[in-house]
């Protein structure tokens, strides 16, 4: 097996939340996100001769998943777009580089960690709330709860998440 | 003019639409106004849409992945439409494919083959899924139900009617409610977090976080504010509201929810009927949910145990053809296919003693016990009656496990871990069930080759554990694993619990699995005591004769 090879593996497997986490944060529709990031990931095998060891992959990689939202949006009718272009050329700038400022893969350790801290009703309506073809919803229906009560305690575990999250991650530890 | 706070409380009403359920082009518009020129602003939206993401990909991981991941990952058919790519690339791919299997993403990319290649395709697609169910029944003694269907504990229960005759159920909603009710009764179980009552007594103890749980009845709704309320429906509608701890809110069925009235902690009030408008003070006179527990003498079912291995054996070697104790086995333990012994050993067991620290109420685990030395591998035994995934059923198993484990391994060397595996004697590398703790010690499931489900939870490494599974076997629909570990400093339950260490996802098996067994990967010492396989959480779990202080 050629070691570059199975670095680069190595590599493109551990970005991937950062990645999805980029693409996502540049155009919030998790349909076309998922096309971005596949599109983005075919670019990469293809061009894995062009990766240099030792720079940073999600660097790399995220400049990658930048054209391919940069065509993307271009294909979108004005009146689609979420953002207008300077927003979005800033958002993919600082963007990048917080994803760059941690190892891959940290991230999703402190959410797991945090995950753990929340209470498990919480973590269970989190599940129920992302698990594939979930919306709220259907969620609150089956719940009994408005749309609008279910959105605000979602918001609500999210942000003490966020608060977990940023904390352990300034910690510099797991959860 | 807008201040910051009102612009934050935009920003933050903005974001909560864009996560759950998107934005209209105005408030597009309008996030965009907010971001633009406002670095602040746009940290706080890449924190909150980066958790989203992250959640997003946590949670929803196959869907994405399937769609997502380079054609390597994708199910045969798209992989033959996949006619783009060069020669050079396609090999990239298939090298990839083989590679990240070992490098630790086998659970994603694998999670795309949910199915075995050699099960049909097609069975159980019409049959119902984990997610049709909205709570469990955890307790039923003395039962009897008017429904065709017989209920038994464990069984996922999906929206529908419950008419209990007679005797006292425990239901849990996945809501996080806990009901007792008691029979007769009449009970709608219409989603995670609402029932309807129509005639009878039912009890209910909701968490803090199940705040929200409503019991409609022909005179009245409830809605639980976080606490212990009873409902009882008389014949002829007649309905009583007893608030036994915190608040409840009450108000006529339909009735807006600015009508409703509070109902505090040691009140009560009744309706003479179900047309009357309002209810009129009357004394609290419902037992406590735990009075209620307690009455339910939930005790041991041994009954309903179908296996059980003691390793109750002298202290030593013991040859293979000896070790026949404990019931519902049908031969004696054996070396496994594929496990590799060291020249000159036959795969005598090894019986150790003392070398758990039993921290519960559990009869074994502090006389003799299995141990696998570092060059064990794995052994197996039959059982009389095999768990069969291919027809509606309930089962349990729980074993006692201490593992030492190895020192970290070299790159590219099997993953230490140990397992309880249940595997078919007919089709040996065919569909199983695989409760396995690897060495970073995060509980895993897994149901196929690389179809693997690993908990958030990391246990203690090097102490006594108890492990418990639960499989609910469906004939038609998807079956559902849960596998719980409890380290020495946690309680067991009375019933089983709220939450899982892990659970399983999209698994449809129709495997009959008679071989339990007992496996460990690559180095460590292990010791395993009380190998318990029933029909009930009570026929595994010890528990006092009467169980005082249950949950």
């Amino acid at each position: 097996m050629d070691e570059s090879r199975e670095a680069f593996i190595r590599e493109i497997t551990a970005a991937q939340s950062s990645l999805w986490a980029y693409v996502f944060s540049l155009l919030p529709d998790h349909v076309a996100a998922q096309d971005i990031l596949q599109q983005t990931n075919l670019t990469l095998w293809r061009k894995a001769g062009d990766f240099q060891q030792g720079t940073s992959f999600v660097a790399w990689a995220s400049r990658a998943a930048y054209f391919h939202v940069l065509t993307y949006r271009r294909g979108m009718r004005r009146d689609r777009l979420v953002f207008n272009d300077e927003v979005f050329a800033y958002l993919a700038e600082r963007q990048a580089e917080r994803l760059t400022e941690r190892v891959p893969g940290e991230r999703v350790t402190a959410l797991r960690g945090c995950l753990e801290k929340l209470p498990p009703t919480s973590r269970r309506l989190l599940e129920s709330r992302y698990a594939p073809g979930a919306s709220v919803k259907d969620l609150a229906q089956a719940d009994g709860r408005s749309v609008a009560a279910l959105s605000q305690v979602l918001y609500r575990i999210r942000d003490t998440l966020l608060e977990c999250i940023e904390s352990t991650l300034a910690a510099g530890g797991a959860a | 003019m807008s201040t910051p706070s009102d612009r934050k409380a935009e920003l933050q009403d903005l974001l909560r639409r864009l996560s759950d359920g998107g934005l209209s082009e105005e408030e597009s518009e309008r996030l965009t106004g907010l971001l633009h020129g406002d670095p602040e602003a746009c940290e706080y939206y890449l924190k909150q849409v980066t958790l989203d993401a992250t959640l997003r990909h946590e949670f929803g991981g196959r869907q994405l992945l399937r769609e997502a991941l380079p054609p390597f990952a994708w199910p045969a058919g798209d992989l033959e439409a996949f006619q783009g790519l060069t020669v050079r690339a396609k090999g990239l791919i298939r090298l990839a494919a083989a590679m990240l299997l070992g490098v630790g993403l086998s659970m994603l990319a694998s999670s795309v083959w949910p199915r075995s290649r050699n099960e049909p395709s097609g069975r159980h697609e019409e049959g119902r899924t984990a997610a049709d169910c909205v709570a469990t029944l955890l307790f039923a003694d003395n039962c009897e139900w008017r429904s065709k269907d017989r209920l038994v504990e464990g069984q996922r229960l999906s929206a529908g009617r419950l008419q209990l005759e007679e005797g006292l159920a425990i239901l849990r909603f996945d809501g996080g409610a806990a009901v007792v009710l008691e029979g007769p009764a009449d009970l709608e179980v219409e989603s995670r977090g609402c029932a309807r009552l129509a005639a009878g007594r039912l009890t209910v103890r909701a968490p803090k976080d199940a705040a929200g749980f409503t019991v409609r009845s022909p005179a009245s709704d409830v809605v639980d504010l976080g606490t212990e309320f009873a409902i009882v429906v008389e014949r002829g509608g007649a309905t009583e509201v007893h608030c036994l701890e915190g608040e409840v809110s009450y108000s006529k069925p339909g009735a807006p929810m600015e009508a409703a009235e509070l109902l505090g902690a040691g009140n009560a009030v009744r309706y003479d009927g179900a047309k009357v408008a309002a209810p009129r003070a009357v004394p609290v006179k419902s037992p406590r949910f735990s009075e209620l527990l307690s009455q339910a003498k939930i005790g041991p079912r041994e009954d309903l145990l179908l296996a059980h291995e003691g390793f109750d054996y002298p202290v030593g070697n013991l040859p293979l053809a000896e070790a026949t104790g404990g019931i519902g086995w049908a031969g004696p333990w054996a070396v496994s296919p594929g496990a590799k012994l060291p020249p000159g050993d036959l795969g005598d067991l090894t019986i150790a003693s003392g070398k758990l620290h039993v921290a519960w109420p559990v009869e074994g685990g502090r006389g003799p016990m299995l141990e696998a030395s570092p060059s064990y591998q794995s052994r197996r035994r039959q059982l009389a009656q095999p768990v069969r995934l291919d027809e509606d059923g309930v089962y349990y198993l729980s074993v006692l496990v201490r593992w030492a484990p190895p020192p970290p391994a070299l790159t590219g060397q099997p993953m230490p871990s140990v397992r309880l595996v249940l595997r078919s004697s007919t089709n040996f590398n065919g569909d199983h069930v695989m409760f396995n703790l690897p060495v970073f010690q995060q509980p895993q499931l897994d149901i196929r080759t690389g179809a693997i489900f690993t908990s958030f939870q990391t246990v203690k490494s090097g102490e006594t554990q108890f492990w418990v599974g639960k499989i609910v076997a469906r004939r038609q629909g998807e079956d559902e694993i849960f596998f719980r570990v409890y380290g020495e400093g946690e309680t067991l339950d009375t019933m089983e619990p709220a939450t899982w260490s892990v659970k399983s996802r999209g698994v449809y098996s129709d495997a009959s699995l008679d071989l339990v067994l007992l496996t460990k990967m690559d180095g460590g010492t292990c010791w395993w005591d009380e190998v318990r396989i029933g029909k009930s959480w009570r026929a595994v779990v010890p528990m006092a004769a009467y169980a005082r202080n249950p949950k």
